[in-house]
């Protein structure tokens, strides 16, 4: 059981065929929810293998006694990558692949807009790189919930929105399919775009005039890989668990329909010289992500961004714009600046602490994205920030109208 | 000299078979305002430069869907996509179209078959001419099925190999496939059983082959039957479920389909077991209790929407542009091409009719060397299985566009009906019946003429 598409296994099904001519692998498909829904019910006893990434349900599904202990040799698989676990410490899922998170770049856009490549999240906030980004909206695209998560892992609850609303200023906000996330970019629409890993690595591979930059601060999640408990072909499914985990299954996962990061460290070697190796990234011994809290608060973060960033977006387009303008001056009357201030402190405030977020996130498990499927708390929560959300572009609104008023009077 | 003196030959070749095509410009332009300058591995899935915009949410979508591994129910996440199987061949369309390409046949007898199945049939004709389907498995042997519901066999492809020797003394080594049926669980196959194995044909540039007029097509069939010509095609006509009545068959490798929707929905239900409006019933037979009594999602699984959807996908996509068109060798091959007699049958320009399901397609003259028609293509090829019209030994005329890309986008991608043929060399030499004396004629080329037609033939 997968949730990966048909081009993503098409490259390990063939090969494992060819290595194991006499086992035969049947794919049942099912993303994360349906997933765990199955293997609690009607799949209980009919998976051998589950191989997905859905961090979630691997953890979830060891807790409840449904994963078998897998017998496999380690060595040469780190099971973690830098203070990050990606594999289960105790044995029972192994990461098979991990991806990243970070800025996918066209060099021929930036240098036509006389824009330096940025190298950080916070770049990204600075303000001549409004107009130039596209960013996806987590509520619409999965992986962007896990770029919200590494800004706010790294920048702190407060600072963290603050500076997601800054840099949603700068950017347009991609809502539609997830693997269009970078065409604006690939065009030259947009110079930067916020993305998984791979899409931009698939793109490059297929001549995308594109770099890939990833932030210090970032998430490298996995993909695992677990045999159920009740598997009725457990041999089998060794066979299979050893083979994408292997050397051979590894360096499939450079090819350019896939693009994903191996997580045996001594394949990047066959690899081509440009291929990322994560485990040598700058910084990476200290690097560091909270998966359970991901876990814990990821669509509580979705339901916040749309009412703080993405519903309101059009209200705040106009009020940023004005912002923009007036930081831009050279110089800013104190007058100005402390009216300037209390506008932007409006515009960047979170409707709720991170302890309340998460006292109040296990209603938000389940949450889809037209807002139902959420726990009547969490429906009235969800309200109550649109209002504080509204009352805070009022006040922006305001704010910005007596800055202007003032510049004029001067 | 050599390659000197047979570019003179063919100089005057060229005069003689140009006055009988249909042609007219250049060729580089592959297919009006649908050709994308793309040479690279996402080549066939481009969309094109004239899909309109308000097409393009249909566009997306049917992309999507095409790409989708299709779910088994129940399901909460993904009710769009459930409805895999019970028994089914592949879980999604791009699993056998690779990248929107072709399929592959598999190298040996150990392998699996991926991307190309095994059409089965008794002998005689059911309602309107179609095969009759074998009354156990069905008209194709579905070889994967969903937990608890047992596949209904295995097909595995075994080579001998035969030589094929050019009047300069080189030769070619040809396979030579036998199919063997395995791991029956519904009991044997049916008395006189015929099967057919087949790999899955690149689906861009299908919008544009609905456009071509069914008036066109006769006609270019009519002007085919020439008293004493070697050349004879035909027209297949066949069931129309959208219409309800029996209109020309143009999409498959016995052009048994007569619309682009009624392909995918076609295979949806046999190579997926999909439900849609056009097939509402799923292809488990009788004796197949487990497949009958699995779960199953909203009815239809394929909706019209989504049908029409993958069906605007498959219009929207681009054909690839010519490359190297205007190069010495290329231009000697084609002229090859032509006075060998290919384009007899690979009918290179069409000028596209109206198609009020997809607006944008009509009026664009195209290249795609078919003609439409079914050719006795002889019994080398013969798989000895009829498709309405169609005759034990006959085959559409397959589309050439984009074939000098086959394998950068899929570099697995073989070549013929049951993908027997590893090269476009090999296509060539399997050609028989009526194109008989085309590939005699190729074989009589020395080496410098065979590589400008391959050329050519990679031009396109």
């Amino acid at each position: 059981m997968t949730s990966y598409q048909a081009a993503v296994i098409g490259e390990n099904l063939d090969a494992f065929a060819k290595a194991h001519p006499d086992i035969s692998v049947d794919i049942v498909w099912h993303s994360g929810g349906d997933a765990h829904d199955y293997l609690l019910g009607e799949g209980r006893g009919k998976v051998d293998v589950y191989w997905s990434p859905s961090v979630r349900n691997f953890l979830e599904f060891k807790q409840r006694g449904l994963l078998s202990h897998l017998d496999i040799d380690r060595s040469g698989l780190p099971g973690r990558i830098g203070k990050q676990n990606i594999s289960d410490p105790d044995g029972f899922f192994e990461a098979a692949e991990i991806v990243g998170y970070g800025l996918a770049l066209n060099p021929g856009y930036l240098e036509r807009a006389g824009l330096a490549a940025p190298t950080d999240w916070t770049d990204l906030a600075r303000p001549e790189y409004a107009g130039h980004i596209t960013i996806p909206v987590p509520s619409r695209v999965i992986f962007a919930g896990v770029i919200t998560e590494i800004i706010l892992q790294s920048h702190g609850w407060q600072n963290g929105w603050s500076l997601l609303a800054q840099i949603a200023a700068n950017a347009s906000l991609h809502d539609a399919r997830g693997e269009e996330t970078i065409a604006a970019v690939v065009k030259g629409d947009k110079g930067i775009a916020l993305t998984i890993d791979f899409l931009a690595s698939q793109a490059i591979a297929k001549g995308a005039p594109l770099r890939f930059v990833y932030p210090r601060a970032n998430a490298f999640e996995p993909a695992n890989i677990a045999i159920p408990v009740e598997a009725p072909e457990r041999d089998a499914a060794l066979e299979f668990v050893r083979f994408i985990l292997s050397d051979e299954g590894q360096r499939l996962l450079a090819h350019s329909d896939l693009r994903r990061l191996a997580i045996r460290p001594s394949v990047y070697r066959d690899l081509p010289a440009d291929y990322v190796n994560p485990w040598v990234l700058p910084g990476i011994a200290d690097h560091t992500f909270d998966d359970p809290l991901l876990i814990r608060r990821e669509d509580l973060n979705k339901a916040l961004y749309d009412k703080l960033i993405y519903e309101p977006r059009e209200r705040l387009a106009p009020l940023w714009a004005d912002l923009r303008r007036i930081e831009s001056r050279p110089k800013l009357l104190a007058e100005v600046r402390a009216v300037y201030d209390e506008a932007r402190a409006h515009l960047t405030a979170v409707p709720v602490g991170e302890d309340e977020a998460l006292r109040l996130a296990p209603g938000f498990a389940g949450r889809r994205r037209d807002g139902k499927g959420a726990s009547p708390e969490a429906v009235a929560a969800e309200a109550a920030w649109a209002q504080a959300v509204a009352a805070n572009i009022d006040s922006a609104a305001s704010a910005i109208a007596r800055a202007q008023a003032v510049e004029k009077r001067i | 000299m050599m390659r000197r003196i047979s570019r003179l030959a063919a100089a005057t070749v060229l005069t003689l078979a140009c006055a009988g095509t249909a042609r007219a410009g250049t060729l580089d332009q592959a297919a009006g305002a649908f050709t994308v300058p793309d040479a690279g591995e996402e080549a066939f899935a481009q969309p094109a430069p004239a899909l309109p915009k308000d097409a393009w949410e249909d566009f997306r979508e049917g992309r999507a869907l095409f790409r989708q591994v299709w779910v088994i129910p129940p399901a909460r996440d993904d009710l769009n996509v459930v409805g895999l199987g019970p028994v089914y061949n592949d879980t999604s369309c791009v699993g056998c179209h690779v990248r929107n390409g072709r399929g592959a046949a598999p190298a040996s007898a150990d392998q699996p078959m991926h991307g190309m199945l095994v059409r089965l049939s008794l002998p005689g004709a059911g309602p309107h001419g179609a095969p009759v389907p074998d009354p156990n498995y069905g008209d194709q042997l579905n070889d994967h099925a969903i937990p608890g519901v047992p596949p209904e066999g295995t097909a595995r492809i075994a080579y001998d190999e035969r030589v094929v020797a050019f009047a300069d003394g080189a030769s070619v080594t040809l396979r030579v496939p036998h199919l063997t049926i395995g791991d029956l669980r519904f009991g044997a196959l049916g008395e006189g059983v015929m099967t057919s194995p087949r790999v899955a044909q690149p689906v861009f540039g299908d919008g544009l082959l609905e456009a071509v007029t069914e008036a066109d097509i006769v006609t270019n069939a009519a002007r085919q039957a020439v008293p004493g010509s070697p050349i004879h095609g035909h027209v297949n006509r066949v069931w129309n479920v959208a219409e309800g009545r029996v209109t020309v068959g143009r999409f498959g490798w016995k052009a048994n389909q007569p619309s682009l929707a009624q392909q995918v929905a076609g295979a949806g239900n046999g190579d997926m077991g999909l439900t849609s409006p056009l097939f509402p019933t799923k292809n488990c037979a009788p004796a197949q209790t487990a497949c009958l009594a699995a779960p199953r999602g909203p009815q239809p699984e394929l909706s019209a929407a989504r049908l029409s959807a993958i069906v605007t996908y498959l219009m929207g996509l681009g054909v690839p542009a010519r490359r190297d068109a205007g190069t010495p060798a290329v231009q000697h091959g084609e002229a090859l091409f032509a006075a060998l007699g290919c384009v007899q049958c690979h009918t290179a320009t069409w000028v596209t009719g109206p198609l009020p399901a997809f607006p944008a397609a009509s009026g664009q003259t195209i290249h795609p060397y078919t003609d439409f028609l079914l050719h006795d293509m002889g019994p080398g090829l013969a798989d000895g299985r009829p498709d309405y019209l169609a005759g034990p030994a006959e085959w559409r005329t397959p589309p050439l566009w984009g074939v000098g890309l086959a394998q950068r986008v899929n570099p697995a991608a073989s070549f013929l009906h049951d993908g027997r043929a590893r090269s476009l060399t090999e296509a060539i030499l399997w050609h028989g019946g009526e194109a008989e004396n085309a590939q005699a004629a190729f074989t009589r080329l020395p080496k410098v003429d065979r590589d400008d037609l391959l050329a050519f033939l990679n031009s396109l």
